[in-house]
């Protein structure tokens, strides 16, 4: 009796570990005990806190950052104030793993020089610093800069996927659209987290 | 005929570990269920029927038809549904079919089933399977004498000699299945039993009478002023067990794009039978061939995890409790900033454990928990076999919300006459994305066994992520809601590897206690929304016990517009000053004209 009750037991393990692998299904099992696996250290990770300024030394810019969101229309928002930067608060902080957006305009009301009315002049290797408001600043450094559609998607810009922490900083670019009610292009400079 | 009705799921592992307790039983071929084979009488690739006089009562499917139609009630005709779903079933029948044990093997060469006595009585057939490595042939009478399941397995032709009777005694056409390797040949006025699955090709001679089944889904089916009639089989017979197996299929709906749609707009079936979600059925078991399918919703991506397959497809053993999760995620407006998902989690312990002195009540306590950052609203328990089941405890504001820091308590009682599985599905909404849980709890009955129970939570670091996605760590913790410690524990995760122990083995000795947690984490990245599903599973006194969490990390599928960083610089003044500019001209136009 108690042979039969050990092979119908077993039998019915077999059975179970058997459908789990169903033709076309991508299954993982593992029969994890204490001890048989190491246990995985917790990585500590540097706490990075909201972005406060931004600071590109080639051009002179020593900006606070606000913080915004979307528009109506689904667009990264802008800041208030033309001497201000804006970083995109739905996504990732400046130094968090994936792309963060901080965007300034190139010029005011009265078409004097904004925030970002130099950005163009950045080039490959240079730094962009931007202090948290806990006072740490994360060093980013220059990889390359790109001009826009104004409608255009850019993708790179918001979102990566290579785990890095990636920075990008956007400003208006091209001729003014009359129509359209602004300029026909965005310039992107794109920038990566140091290795400190 | 299917039989199909709500509310006896029983318990995999139980049905056969409790052969145990039972007497001895031979091992008996078993009938496969043929699913959407079974209402076809010819199933083939080229059906082919020249003369007049052919009745086929039962569908008839082919790809390329009949000169002349045949006579008979055939409700499906041609190559439309069911008819590619009646070839996979068919291929599922054989396969189970050709996986029966040869209870006899005649001796080599080709046989006449007629006149052979080393099997038994000349002529005389008890239920079972029978093989040849030659030929065989009905080459006069054949009695089938019995209940049960005949199968005749000739690795060779099947024929027969014209005017052969097989003659059913006690037996059903049913349960008799004859699969040779090669072709088959019924002779002229053969009278004739049981279903042929073979793609060698199935030929039917004249004036042949035939209850049964021609299937020959790619091959070729020919008839003869034939009369085929499909049986009506009640469900198959079982080795053991009940006979029948439950299929809970569960529902989970994230509309992170923008649609509406809940639960009830879609409908779900399993082979055919409409089931709703969350509610336990039982089904005919043993079986190959279960598929869960659900109304075409284009707005919506399908897919399945649990115990189905990629398609939807399950197996079923007596007794066994198989859950299929169908997830829909929505299709519409990317959506740029991702809702976040609710999480809830439901604990499910009966009172008492076991009834070893017979039937009696027990009392189920559901213990419902919000696991997420956002209120759960809309939450619905389904239960298969005891209701009402009743909120006794823990919406403490009173807003029907299940907030983050309630706990709800609910019960239900009712009466055990047998050992029993109750499976319970909790659903819940937020921001249009269903959570759902499912816990079940075995109570043995007549027997002086504990069962285990266990239990297992998943939650997601983060819920949501931007465009592009990123890397999530899930954190799974396993406990053991029971009074026996659980050996072998296991977890199964579908859609992320590796998973990593890290602690809880409080008195290291590798068994599941009821006073420990056991956390488990798994990192992956993500660049999709993910609806994934963990399978804990732990054993105790000869049972298996199982658990299922699932959660969903919802990932932005677009990304913002550019922003509008420029007012038009001198653009703007060239375009103020042309203004202004064209204001002065036409004052002084007007002032010209009055003064002129």
């Amino acid at each position: 009796m108690r042979v039969a009750a050990f092979i119908a037991m077993g039998a019915s393990f077999l059975l179970w570990v058997g459908l789990l692998r169903l033709d076309g299904v991508v299954t993982y099992e593992y029969a994890l005990r204490p001890g048989e696996i190491v246990p995985v250290a917790a990585v500590p990770e540097p706490r990075i806190g909201v972005p406060a300024r931004i600071t590109i030394p080639s051009i002179s810019v020593d900006a606070a950052i606000e913080e915004v969101a979307l528009t109506e229309d689904g667009a990264m928002d802008v800041p208030t104030l033309p001497r201000d930067a804006a970083w995109y608060g739905l996504g990732p902080r400046p130094g968090e793993p994936g792309s963060a957006a901080i965007a300034g305009h190139v010029d005011d009301e009265k078409g004097a020089a904004a925030v970002f009315a130099d950005l163009h002049k950045v080039k490959a290797g240079d730094r962009i610093l931007v202090r948290d408001d806990e006072g740490t600043v994360t060093r980013f450094i220059v990889r390359e800069s790109r001009r826009y559609g104004a409608d255009e998607e850019a993708r790179d810009v918001f979102a990566s996927d290579d785990g890095g922490a990636h920075l990008s900083v956007i400003t208006c670019d091209g001729p003014w659209d009359k129509r359209a009610g602004q300029y026909a292009r965005r310039l992107v400079v794109f920038a990566d987290k140091a290795q400190d | 005929m299917r039989t199909f009705k709500g509310g006896s799921g029983v318990l995999i592992s139980l049905a056969l570990a409790f052969a145990g307790f039972a007497p001895g039983s031979v091992h008996a071929a078993t009938t496969p269920l043929l699913g959407a084979a079974a209402s076809y009488g010819v199933l083939a690739s080229t059906y082919t029927n020249t003369a007049a006089g052919t009745t086929i009562n039962g569908d008839v499917g082919f790809t390329t038809g009949p000169a002349v139609v045949p006579g008979g009630a055939h409700p499906n005709y041609g190559s439309g549904a069911p008819y590619a779903t009646a070839g996979v079933d068919q291929g599922n029948a054989l396969t189970a079919l050709a996986g029966e044990p040869c209870t006899f093997t005649f001796a080599p060469g080709a046989i006449d089933l007629s006149t052979d006595t080393t099997h038994g009585p000349i002529g005389v057939y008890a239920p079972g399977v029978y093989c040849s490595t030659g030929a065989m042939d009905v080459g006069g009478p054949l009695t089938l004498n019995g209940a049960g399941t005949y199968i005749f397995r000739p690795v060779g032709a099947l024929t027969s000699t014209a005017g052969a009777i097989v003659t059913l005694s006690g037996a059903s056409a049913c349960d008799v299945f004859w699969t040779p390797s090669q072709a088959t040949t019924l002779a002229a006025n053969t009278t004739f039993q049981g279903t042929v699955i073979s793609d060698g090709g199935i030929t039917v001679n004249a004036n042949t009478t035939w209850t049964g089944r021609a299937l020959s889904f790619n091959g070729t089916v020919t008839t003869d002023t034939t009369t085929l009639t499909t049986p009506t089989c009640a469900a198959p017979p079982s080795s053991g067990g009940s006979g029948t197996g439950s299929i809970t299929v569960v529902k989970r709906v994230i509309n992170d794009n923008g649609r509406t749609a809940v639960v009830a707009d879609f409908s779900l079936f399993v082979n055919g039978s409409p089931v709703a979600s969350g509610v336990t059925n039982s089904f005919p078991a043993p079986a190959s061939a279960y598929t869960v399918t659900e109304s075409a919703n284009a707005n919506y991506a399908r897919s399945f995890s649990g115990d189905c397959d990629a398609s939807g497809r399950l197996t079923l053993t007596p007794g066994e409790q198989k859950i299929c999760i169908v997830t829909n995620d929505d299709i519409g407006a990317p959506a740029v900033v991702p809702p976040v998902p609710p999480i809830i989690d439901v604990v499910k312990v009966p009172s008492p454990l076991s009834l070893p002195g017979g039937p009696g009540n027990v009392l189920y306590t559901y213990t419902l928990r919000n696991l997420g950052t956002v209120p759960v609203t809309d939450i619905t328990m389904v239960g298969d076999t005891c209701s009402p089941i009743v909120r006794v405890s823990g919406d403490t504001d009173g807003d029907n919300q299940l907030d983050v820091t309630e706990t709800w308590v609910h019960t239900c009682s009712t009466l055990l006459t047998q050992t029993h599985t109750n499976t319970i599905v909790a659903t819940g909404w937020a921001n249009g994305i269903s959570a759902s849980d499912i816990a079940s709890a075995t109570v043995v009955v007549g027997a002086p066994v504990v069962p285990p129970l266990i239990h297992v939570t998943k939650v997601p670091n983060p819920l949501t992520l931007n465009a592009g996605g990123g890397m999530v760590t899930y954190t799974k913790r396993v406990t053991n809601p029971g009074t026996v410690p659980l050996s072998n524990v296991r977890l199964t995760d579908d859609k992320c590897s590796p998973v990593a122990f890290v602690s809880g083995d409080a008195d290291n000795d590798s068994m599941l206690d009821p006073s420990e947690t056991w956390t488990y984490t798994c990192r992956t990245n993500i660049t999709a929304t993910t609806a994934n599903t963990v399978v804990a599973a732990g054993d105790a006194n000869g049972l298996t016990a199982r658990d299922f969490a699932t959660a969903t990390v919802v990932v932005a599928a677009s990304v913002p517009a550019l922003p509008q960083t420029g007012f038009g610089g001198s653009g703007g003044l060239t375009g103020l000053a042309a203004g202004l500019a064209a204001a002065g001209a036409l004052l002084y136009v007007i002032r010209k004209r009055r003064s002129a």
